[in-house]
């Protein structure tokens, strides 16, 4: 068991340093200069000499060198236009958009659990094809559509929640539904076809003919199966959440960690888009990792095979 | 009985009422997307005198006119000419991409070629498409191919392990074994026994993420880093529309809608083939 936490924890260091190598080397050939950027008046004398404070006339590589090494000591840098440190724009973005991916994770959990659980336990009828067809249709609308959909409806018309820009709680509402509605729709679809699955399995019969009862069944036996895809799916599904989480922040001018992310890269603010690309894949890595070990953890199966090896 | 196998197929199709449906609707859209400058009403040029008309009010602009007077039909027609073309050619080359890299990866499993290719495609998926878009695109001049190129970019590793995933099932069975032994060549296992067996995983795909990717790619769009106007897509149509949210809201109304039946036509079609290639699956619904 921890040899293979360790294992996958290797293997992910050695993912997330590809990552930032690449990223790194390629942010560097990115046509447009930061020194034209920040000082478009500048004559070429100046331009060089900013050019030389960043660092950035020396190769890529011995800049690589550079970066990591302070990277290592917990610098990550200055962002070029925001006069501030990388680590403190990312202290604000970072809670905003992760007030986001937690509440419509929570939400999305809960509404799928309950709609899934509804559509797979009566499915063939009429309320299971109901729920189904509204996911078809939630999870085929973009989500930056959908978006621009609240932002007309609750704030442009109705004027009930705030559409631009962070002012507290209440500008949180309209992102989370956003994010929610695809997001719940998936999640449903994967709940209801596993617990139909789980339902058509031996152990929940044998469970049925030991006299288990309907309820007991169901949170012991068929849910408890069933939480396996669901696991594996919202792994896959948090990838897509936060490219999401970049696109509604947009259309919401939230000043998270996706607005933070366009707008560095727009800018050529190196700096910060690195900082950014690095959490991004430790992000990654990390919930990737905690998704096998709950894989692991949820099927009996699997925690033997482990074992064994 | 005694049927031949097309009508039969045809039966089939037509029994499910999703997959015609879909049928229906993708038809639909690729004949617009081939026929786009036969069909459209109105040439692109500006009229300033019928800035922002109202859809359903005059026989000759049915969807309404733009800020600047261009028939916003005929813009339509010309977006979804784009879409199709982006969307469909970023999955057809994912998948090329995806089955070489995943039957050279399973074939050579296991081994150092095998582990290479894995992590390059871990290394991939651990970027957010979105990311990943912003950069490449901010790299590249955004025209059609580079766009096609990057969306293709986030698809290819998912093609890569299904193949390898198959390939390294398919590879130690005995009717390879027997293929082998009867004299077939390399070339011949991969393309008449392993790929008929790729087929029924991989078709049903093909809908599904091609849908994926006609979002996708309106997504750039919209975000103003993928296809920039005078060319024209359903994404930059609605950049251009979120100018008059507040005023006139029917404007953003009308690609979304187009772009969402476009989309569930193809995750029908997507979901029908699934259940229909997947014998398992199949089964199940009889029993």
């Amino acid at each position: 068991m921890l040899g293979s936490v360790l294992k996958r924890l290797v293997q992910g260091l050695l993912v997330t340093f590809c990552v930032v190598f690449i990223s790194f080397v390629i942010l560097r050939s990115i046509p447009g200069d930061p020194a034209k950027v920040m000082a478009p008046n500048a004559t070429p004398e100046q331009q060089q000499a900013i050019r030389d404070g960043m660092g950035l006339s020396e190769p890529v590589l011995t800049q690589f060198r550079m970066y990591v090494g302070k990277m290592l000591g917990g610098d990550l840098g200055e962002s070029y236009f925001k006069s501030d440190s990388v680590l403190n724009i990312l202290g604000q973005s970072i809670p905003l958009s992760a007030i986001l991916v937690v509440f419509s994770l929570l939400v999305s959990v809960v509404l799928s659990l309950i709609l899934g659980t509804i559509a797979g336990t009566h499915s063939g009828t009429l309320l299971d094809r109901l729920i189904s067809s509204i996911a078809v249709l939630f999870q085929s609308m973009p989500n930056y559509w959908v978006s621009t959909m609240l932002v007309i409806l609750f704030g442009v018309r109705a004027g009930i929640f705030p559409t631009m820009g962070y002012s507290g709680a209440m500008s949180c509402v309209l992102p989370v539904v956003a994010l929610v509605l695809p997001l719940t729709a998936v999640l449903t679809k994967v709940i209801r076809s596993s617990l139909i699955e789980s339902y058509s399995q031996e152990f929940v019969r044998a469970a049925y003919a030991r006299g288990v009862s309907r309820v007991g069944a169901y949170f012991r036996y068929a849910l408890r199966n069933s939480l396996i895809p669901v696991c594996i799916s919202i792994g896959s599904q948090l990838g897509f959440l936060i490219g999401s989480i970049v696109v509604v922040e947009y259309v919401f001018n939230f000043p998270g960690l996706g607005y933070t992310a366009l707008n560095a890269i727009l800018r050529r603010d190196y700096n910060l888009v690195q900082a950014i690309i690095i959490l991004f894949s430790v992000f990654f890595v990390v919930v990737n990792i905690i998704i096998d070990l709950g894989t692991t953890r949820l099927d009996p199966r699997l925690r033997k095979a482990e074992g064994e090896i | 009985m005694g049927q031949n196998p097309l009508t039969r197929l045809v039966g089939k199709i037509s029994a499910n009422i999703l997959l015609t449906a879909g049928i229906i609707i993708v038809a639909g859209c690729l004949a617009i997307a081939i026929a786009a400058p036969l069909l459209a009403p109105h040439d692109l040029s500006p009229n300033p005198a019928l800035r922002l008309l109202k859809p359903f009010r005059e026989a000759s602009f049915p969807l309404g006119t733009d800020a600047i007077g261009r028939d916003i039909l005929t813009r339509l027609m010309y977006g979804i000419r784009t879409s199709v073309l982006i969307a469909f050619s970023s999955v057809v080359l994912a998948a090329l991409i995806g089955t070489v890299v995943g039957v050279l990866s399973g074939f050579s499993n296991p081994g150092l070629f095998d582990t290479i290719l894995m992590r390059l495609t871990d290394v991939q998926m651990g970027f957010p498409f979105v990311v990943l878009a912003m950069i490449a695109l901010t790299l590249f001049n955004p025209d059609k191919t580079s766009i096609a190129i990057v969306l293709s970019l986030s698809l290819w590793p998912v093609y890569a392990r299904m193949v390898r995933s198959s390939v390294m099932l398919q590879k130690d069975s005995d009717y390879i074994a027997a293929a082998r032994l009867m004299g077939a060549g390399r070339w011949r296992i991969y393309t008449r026994y392993v790929g008929r067996n790729l087929l029924p995983a991989m078709l049903p795909l093909f809908p599904l993420d091609i849908a994926g990717m006609v979002i996708n790619e309106s997504l750039l769009s919209y975000m103003s880093i993928g296809i920039k106007p005078p060319e024209i897509s359903i994404g930059n149509i609605m950049a251009d529309a979120r100018g008059y949210i507040a005023s006139d809201s029917w404007y953003i109304l009308l690609p979304g809608v187009l772009l969402v039946i476009m989309v569930l036509g193809l995750n029908f079609i997507g979901d029908s083939l699934q259940t229909l290639l997947d014998p398992s699956l199949r089964q199940k619904r009889r029993g």
